[in-house]
């Protein structure tokens, strides 16, 4: 039996799934839906994400964002996009460095992969060694320097300001993904046809009063 | 305090005072939230500090209902 009449759709007819709008929100923040013509929306989500995220990096610096150190928080975090991903890339390839006790034992360069870089003590300094291993190969190696007057490239950070500059990084991405969902099912708006952005909402009447005719 | 180099160095203010970055914390997410889920941005600020207070309230509330459980209702019911 078919149903004739009488049912409403359950979507607007131009709610579909867009894809390049969902790789755009994820690309960065708020671009899914600046794409799809919600341009102010768009604005407040970047606002809004981006501004948690870099907050994150306020307090707790550079260390909030860790793939090696905390990869279950980096799972959150990821999800702001290649910001995150950038960030980490940065943290983990020009600030990070290997323990020179740790360098001696290997036999050859091929074995560095293997080690775990490490973020700096108070009184160490960052330098790149070229570095002969045993084996007759060589390498150029970051590893932290312990000297009197070092100046450590970045501070890291315990405690709660560290897990709370981690939280807001993980905050952001859980917040960025509510973003990229919603930019993949929503309506592209039409500037000629769609009330502005910050137009007031017209309530339905409630009652089955009729609704107003105008001046006439 | 230690010379502080922002994005890399980590703050040295909330160490004791923690829970004041709540504040900021829950406008972001009402930031996020309210675009997302708004008809339209008309009163856009109002609705965000709207659900700031909510979150921080709420917050505060759970605060209050853990203390009372763990300083009160737990000792009685345990016999201290």
């Amino acid at each position: 039996m078919s149903s004739t009449g009488g049912s409403t759709p359950l979507k607007h007819p131009e709610e579909r799934f867009q894809p390049v709008a969902a790789v755009l929100a994820f690309l960065l923040p708020g671009a899914g839906h600046y794409y799809l013509g919600h341009r102010l929306r768009g604005v407040y989500i970047a606002t809004g994400v981006l501004g948690l995220y870099l907050s994150g990096l306020l307090v707790a610096g550079l260390d909030a964002v860790d793939r090696r150190s905390n990869p279950v928080s980096f799972i959150g975090q990821a999800l702001v996009g290649p910001v995150a991903l950038g960030t980490n890339w940065v943290h983990q390839n020009h600030f990070k460095a290997y323990d020179p006790r740790q360098i001696d034992q290997l036999r050859s360069a091929s074995q560095l992969p293997l080690l775990e870089k490490r973020s700096p003590n108070p009184s160490e300094t960052r330098q790149i060694r070229n570095e002969p291993f045993p084996d007759g190969t060589t390498a150029s190696v970051p590893v932290w320097s312990r000297t009197a007057d070092a100046d450590p490239p970045y501070e890291q950070s315990f405690g709660k300001v560290n897990e709370l500059g981690m939280l807001f990084c993980i905050v952001a991405g859980m917040m960025n993904l509510i973003c990229i969902i919603d930019a993949s099912m929503h309506r592209r708006r039409d500037p000629k046809a769609d009330p502005p952005e910050t137009a007031k909402l017209d309530h339905a009447p409630r009652t089955n009063q009729p609704a107003p005719q105008g001046d006439a | 305090m230690l010379a502080y180099t922002p994005l890399l160095d980590p703050i040295n203010l909330f160490h004791e005072w923690w829970f004041v970055l709540l504040i900021p914390m829950s406008l972001g997410v009402s930031i996020a939230y309210k675009a997302v889920r708004l008809p339209t941005l008309y009163h856009f600020w109002k609705h965000v500090l709207a659900m700031t207070a909510q979150i921080i309230v709420g917050m505060i509330l759970l605060a209050v209902a853990s203390y009372i459980i763990i300083e009160g209702f737990i000792p009685m019911i345990v016999g201290e």
